[in-house]
């Protein structure tokens, strides 16, 4: 069949690991109640108010994660990652727990914050999130947040990220061929 | 009626279903994914590597894992965790998705018990069969999968009529150079490792493109010996073979006692119900599902699972594992001119090493294991995520980032071993079935308690040990090893033992049912123990081995149900 290290990549990339438990998070997010079941959460709601607030906040820390003003990586705004974010969460395939799961963390982060996130200062926004990566919800959504941002980089443009390749381009890094004529195989 | 309905196109389905197309019975093969073409194939790590997109949704079918928490079996569905235990759902199953490293069976495996006698805990018996039955049939396989690779001469190498593969290897990476003097320096013998992958063009195939994404992906040359290229091409041209893509079958149905009538199955996409009538039916479906399938089909015959007499079905579950490690090579290790050659993308290291495969302790002689070595994979998102935190565990952005990326995809090559030991059989390793849990057809999913024999865990140490110093010797940094009790869920045997002794197994030596003679299961759940390699090859060639006792007794048994 495939090798152990196809095996890795599954298993360690998607963050997944056979200690992480995603519903012990959902679990202890009584707030999750306000987005309804996490299986049945559907893409339209994407567009409520509530989510476009809640997709604004991540919006912002990738815009920190990937600030302007790199030696070689591109900014988060050249790359689209928030184009790709939207639209990769809004597709079926999106895992619906970690959907929940990225929603209720901007809802706390923000919560944290007190004010809007991309309105404060570089400084105070690192210690922000330096401290919400200190609960391991907050590390979890950190990191989940970090793996769209490095798939919105790294991924074939036709998702809407890595405009004009700038994210390949930048690394120098040459993609498999043949590459994707439809997103998800056109599932 | 179909003479024949396989149930699984995966590497042993597909096998089956050409030998016995070609042999000119009617054959159904039923496959539960959709029918994806060479054509239809890219390098899409999301696609592929990322989302379920060849596999199926975690909600929607899924399977429950207990593992062994601190002392207590903890229960959890796949899709809490993400772990998924599919594998490629796709006409041709996971075998689209191999990277085709080729193993032989040592002749020692077959005769694990008699060989290096019992270990407490662990149900070691001998296979029925030698080496010496299933040698024409790796042999035949290496013909019609198309297996390439230069043959050295070794001690444990397992014999082999001839001597050339049918094809020349594959195109190496220079650092093969660095690897092969680094071994020789250790006293070790470097071999070159098979692929089921075409180096020249070969009929309808073509040769490999080099990538540099062939794990994981379709291949869209053809080279790759899958079962969809390899077999169900082929099989579809002799006129005798049905493929049935987008179908799942939920139950057999028997007509008798000592005979399955039909297949009860569902159209995956409308969810319309059909029955696939046949004189004889194949099962492989992937050892853990091909057991939930007939655990599934319990009936007033057999209330405990079809051909489950022997109270054996889904016992004794094994994977393909041990260990791995990995490690950078980059430009402080590493000449200037060999850096830059080691950076060539596409090209494969296809090394391995077989002289740990018989180990001495104590004046006494220890079944070891093969170890393979390979670049990492070169998924960019797998590569970057993979190096987002910091030694101390904070995660990285911004220029720290940049830092950490700029070395991973420009600085450095990671180099990856894996090591191969046999997953010793056990009572705490097994597949049930969960009544209280089902899927979107309305079926049981399949329960897998997974866990390892600690003496699995001591060999698979010590062979990355010595794994380990070869990384050295190639002057690698920053080496990280992992050995764990953590099974691999794409490499899956076991569950449908096959044995001479009806009471002690559920198939007899041609992997026909004791119980039930029109019915066979030809997947990896045959194998009573698995060896120290991955198990594609072995399952190629006794499906084949298989197909072949259908192919000359089907008349009498299609009569005789």
């Amino acid at each position: 069949m495939l090798t152990l290290s196809t095996v890795h990549v599954h298993c360690t990339i998607k963050g997944y690991s056979t200690v992480m438990n995603r519903r012990e998070f959902i679990g202890t997010a009584a707030s999750l109640a306000a987005f309804g079941s996490s299986v049945s959460l559907s893409a339209e709601r994407l567009e409520s108010e509530k989510h476009e607030s809640a997709l604004d906040v991540i919006f912002s820390v990738q815009r920190h994660f990937f600030p302007k003003g790199l030696a070689t990586m591109p900014d988060a705004d050249t790359f689209n990652a928030a184009r790709y974010t939207k639209e990769a969460l809004e597709h079926k395939s999106f895992d619906p727990d970690i959907r929940a799961i990225l929603f209720e963390g901007a809802k706390r982060l923000q919560g944290m914050a007190g004010e809007s996130i991309s309105k404060l200062t570089y400084k105070k926004r690192e210690r922000l999130l330096r401290k919400f990566e200190e609960d391991r919800f907050g590390s979890y959504w950190l990191s989940q947040v970090m793996n769209l941002t490095l798939e919105a980089l790294l991924s074939d443009p036709i998702y809407g990220g890595n405009v004009d390749e700038t994210g390949w381009r930048s690394f120098g890094l040459k993609p498999g061929l043949p590459r994707p004529k439809k997103r998800y195989c056109g599932v | 009626m179909y003479d024949v309905a396989v149930i699984g196109s995966g590497a042993a389905g597909g096998a089956v279903a050409y030998l016995l197309a070609d042999a000119g019975l009617k054959t159904a093969l039923v496959e539960k994914g959709p029918w994806m073409k060479r054509g239809d194939f890219s390098k899409d790590e999301i696609a592929y590597c990322r989302r379920d997109i060849v596999t199926p949704n975690l909600f929607e079918e899924y399977h429950v894992i207990e593992e062994l928490s601190e002392g207590r079996w903890v229960q959890r569905p796949t899709y809490e965790t993400g772990w998924s235990f599919w594998n490629g759902n796709i006409v041709g199953g996971s075998s689209n998705l191999m990277s085709g490293m080729f193993h032989r069976m040592h002749p020692d495996d077959f005769r694990l018990l008699e060989r290096y006698g019992p270990i407490e805990g662990a149900n070691i018996v001998d296979w029925p069969i030698s080496y010496e039955e299933l040698e024409p049939y790796y042999d035949r396989v290496e013909e019609l999968v198309g297996i390439s690779g230069t043959f050295r001469e070794h001690p444990l190498e397992p014999p082999r009529k001839r001597k050339k593969f049918p094809q020349p290897a594959t195109r190496e990476n220079r650092i093969t150079e660095l690897f092969d003097i680094s071994c020789r320096r250790r006293g070790l013998t470097p071999l070159v490792t098979p692929r089921a992958i075409l180096s020249e063009r070969r009929g309808g195939r073509n040769g490999c493109y080099y990538s540099n994404f062939c794990g994981s992906y379709g291949c869209s040359s053809g080279a790759k010996g899958s079962s969809r290229e390899a077999f169900i091409e082929p099989a579809l041209k002799t006129g005798n073979l049905t493929l049935i893509d987008n179908t799942f079958v939920k139950r057999l149905v028997t007509s008798s006692k000592r005979s399955v009538g039909y297949a009860d199955a569902v159209d995956s996409r409308s969810g319309r119900e059909v029955k696939i009538r046949a004189k004889l039916f194949v099962v492989a479906a992937q050892a853990h599902e091909s057991v939930r399938l007939l655990f599934n089909s319990a009936n007033s015959h057999y209330p405990d699972g079809l051909a489950n007499s022997s109270g054996e079905l889904g016992k004794n579950l094994i994977f393909s594992a041990g260990g791995w490690g990995e490690a950078d090579l980059d430009r402080k290790s590493l000449s200037k001119e060999m850096f830059d050659a080691m950076m060539e993308p596409g090209l494969f290291v296809n090394r391995s090493i077989l002289d740990w495969y018989r180990l001495k302790e104590g004046g006494r002689s220890l079944k070891g294991a093969l170890v393979e070595f390979m670049f990492g994979h070169q998924n960019f998102i797998r590569r970057a995520a993979m190096s987002k935190y910091s030694k101390d565990g904070k995660l990285l952005w911004g220029e720290e980032l940049e830092k950490v990326l700029r070395y991973r995809f420009t600085q450095s090559k990671r180099i990856r071993f894996e090591v191969f030991n046999d997953w010793l059989p056990t009572d705490e390793c097994r597949i049930t079935i969960d009544p209280t849990r089902k899927d979107r057809f309305g079926m049981p999913v399949g329960k897998l308690r997974v866990n390892s024999h600690p003496y699995d865990l001591k060999l698979a140490r010590k062979v990355a040990q010595k794994a380990e110093a070869v990384l050295k010797e190639m002057g690698a940094r920053n080496i990280v090893t992992s050995v764990s009790s953590t099974p691999p869920q794409n490499l899956i045997a076991g569950g449908c033992r096959f044995g001479d002794d009806p009471s002690k197994s559920v198939l007899n030596r041609h992997c026909q049912s004791h119980d039930i003679p029109n019915l066979f299961v030809a997947d990896a759940s045959f194998m009573p123990t698995g060896g120290s390699v991955p198990y594609t090859w072995t399952i190629y060639a006794n499906a084949l081995r298989v197909a072949e006792y259908i192919k000359k007794e089907f008349s009498c048994i299609s009569a005789r149900s």
